[in-house]
């Protein structure tokens, strides 16, 4: 079922909130929830790594994925949080910590991609365009 | 609405094409981007590594998209597309690029749809309202186009030449108007003549045009109407007819088919002239020979040779007469010593039903009427010869006179005084 949106945010978001992208994650009594990343940051991290190799690059991607992972911790949403104050602060995390958060990311990762890979798209191109449905839709009940 | 132009007229008059993405619990709506989006991606991208490809596409979805569950989506908005998985923004990107597809193939198509009625409709609506196009204004005739689609632009560019075109075909006319007044006061009759054959011409181009449109309707109809068909099918019986019903049927087919029609009495009676033309000045001929015959033997010298055989290097009287009167030739196409033969068995002649009636009264007329139908033959060649010497010598002067008229019209482009054209006027009927 297709419900109208009114909002461009919320139409916007609610693609960007798509299921299956976070994860609560218990670290030490801390409950940490992780979201994959979306094209940006998916990008930024990429080209972060381009230029280390091995190790290095294995340990940094883990690093910039975090950075950009984790979304709330305990609850607390860290949205409003500074980016290079963000970073500073996981730094100084143990690494352990970062690879079972990383685990906990790959496997979402493989979950998210099984997600996306299910979903049917349909494309019809048009030239009333809109080809509002929704409208359509409301024509026919009016009727 | 389904026709091949739906996306041009959609490109040029709304900007974009859009195609219609469903997934999940969505309805997203892509549409092609502007001339200004497309670059701005381009310029963005173009010197960054390939690391930057997925930002690059996610920048041409964020910008192509219209709207997500009927609810439009404007520029402040989009930012957030940054936030959106790659998995999405991938499938987006393939359904945008076969979008571009159609756009670029419906840009094709602009030089044809400028032909059609809408087209030119809007284009007048466009010009004389002054309004514009992608917010491009109309700056007197010419448009600000640097906000426009390409597709865009050349549909304005092929509308502002086709309106050149026709000015052009306007001042062309506007001059050949005044040539012609010079002319018809130069010399009015031969004016006259040329005005009618234009005429004709023109008249004939348009009924070859409506008889094209005609046989282009008819083949695409599959209504061509053939009489031979006609008279085929009516030999085939019908189920429901009777022995005598169908061979009335049958005759009365045979009979249509062999009647005359308009163009075949038109044709009939070209060649029966021709015939008649040609059998007059056979005989005309043969009558001035003989007479040129009778004056030689009158005027000729008679030498009667002596008996040592001199050779005088002329013919003797009595060799000429002898020659003439031996010549004594018989045939079904012979009459008076004439030999009409070759003319009867030319085709178009032969095939005549009355050559046999024709043959008869015109070897049979009288000298006098024959010299007389000859000199009106001889009347009436010496007049079209005349006619087209003299349109021959008109289109001489009317050459002149045309590089006149183009040399005022360049001093009146460049702004110079009437009097100098009066003066050019002036000159051109003196020296006529």
């Amino acid at each position: 079922m297709v419900k109208k949106i009114e909002d461009p945010i919320v139409a916007l978001n609610s693609i960007a909130e798509l299921k299956a992208r976070s994860k609560e994650v218990t670290v030490e009594n801390r409950i940490i929830t992780i979201k994959t990343l979306g094209a940006r940051d998916e990008t930024d991290s990429f080209v972060e790594c381009m230029k280390l190799w091995g190790q290095a690059m294995i340990y940094k991607h883990k690093l910039e994925t975090m950075y950009r992972a984790i979304t709330h911790i305990d609850g607390i949403s860290l949205e409003k949080v500074d980016f290079t104050e963000k970073k500073m602060i996981i730094d100084t995390w143990k690494q352990e910590i970062i690879d079972q958060l990383y685990n906990e990311y790959a496997i979402l990762l493989g979950i998210a991609e099984e997600f996306f890979e299910k979903i049917k798209f349909t494309a019809e191109t048009n030239v009333i365009g809109a080809k509002d449905e929704m409208n359509e839709n409301k024509d026919d009940k009016n009727e | 609405m389904n026709n091949k132009f739906n996306y041009t007229k959609s490109l040029i008059f709304d900007g974009y094409i859009k195609t219609t993405i469903k997934f999940d619990n969505f309805i997203i709506v892509l549409r092609t981007l502007s001339l200004f989006e497309e670059n701005n991606v381009v310029e963005t991208y173009k010197d960054l590594s390939n690391d930057y490809n997925l930002m690059a596409i996610t920048d041409t979805v964020k910008f192509a998209i219209y709207s997500i569950n009927g609810c439009k989506i404007t520029n402040e908005y989009r930012q957030k597309v940054n936030e959106w998985p790659k998995q999405i923004i991938i499938k987006l990107f393939d359904e945008y690029l076969k979008l571009a597809d159609t756009a670029r193939q419906a840009s094709k198509l602009v030089t044809e749809f400028i032909d059609i009625d809408e087209s030119k409709l809007r284009w007048s609506v466009v010009k004389a309202t002054k309004l514009s196009i992608n917010s491009s204004t109309i700056l007197g005739n010419d448009f600000d186009l640097s906000n426009l689609l390409f597709v865009q632009q050349l549909w304005i560019y092929l509308n502002l030449q086709n309106d050149l075109n026709e000015k052009n075909k306007l001042d062309w006319k506007k001059v050949e108007y005044t040539s012609e007044m010079i002319c018809m006061f130069i010399n009015p009759k031969a004016m006259q003549k040329i005005k009618h054959n234009d005429k004709l011409n023109e008249d004939e181009e348009v009924l070859q045009i409506e008889k094209n449109k005609d046989e282009k309707v008819k083949i695409e109809n599959v209504e061509i109407e053939n009489s031979a068909d006609e008279l085929f099918d009516t030999l085939n019986k019908k189920s429901n007819e009777s022995i005598s019903e169908h061979k009335n049927r049958v005759a009365k087919s045979l009979m249509k088919a062999f009647s005359e029609d308009e163009h075949d009495r038109i044709v009939r009676e070209f060649e029966e002239k021709e015939f008649i033309k040609e059998l007059r000045i056979k005989k005309e001929n043969a009558r001035r020979s003989k007479i040129v015959y009778e004056k030689k033997i009158i005027n000729a010298i008679v030498i009667e040779p002596k008996n040592n055989n001199l050779n005088v290097g002329f013919h003797q009287s009595s060799n000429l007469e002898n020659d003439f009167e031996n010549e004594i030739l018989v045939g079904e196409w012979i009459v008076n010593n004439i030999d009409y033969s070759d003319i009867v068995n030319i085709t178009s002649f032969s095939m005549l039903k009355n050559k046999n009636e024709i043959f008869y009264n015109i070897t049979n007329e009288t000298d006098e009427e024959t010299i007389k139908y000859i000199e009106s033959y001889i009347e009436k060649e010496n007049e079209l010869s005349k006619a087209s010497k003299k349109i021959q010598l008109l289109m001489m002067k009317q050459t002149k006179a045309e590089t006149r008229i183009d040399a005022r019209d360049r001093i009146l482009s460049a702004n110079k005084f009437e009097s100098q054209q009066q003066q050019m006027i002036n000159e051109i009927k003196n020296e006529n």
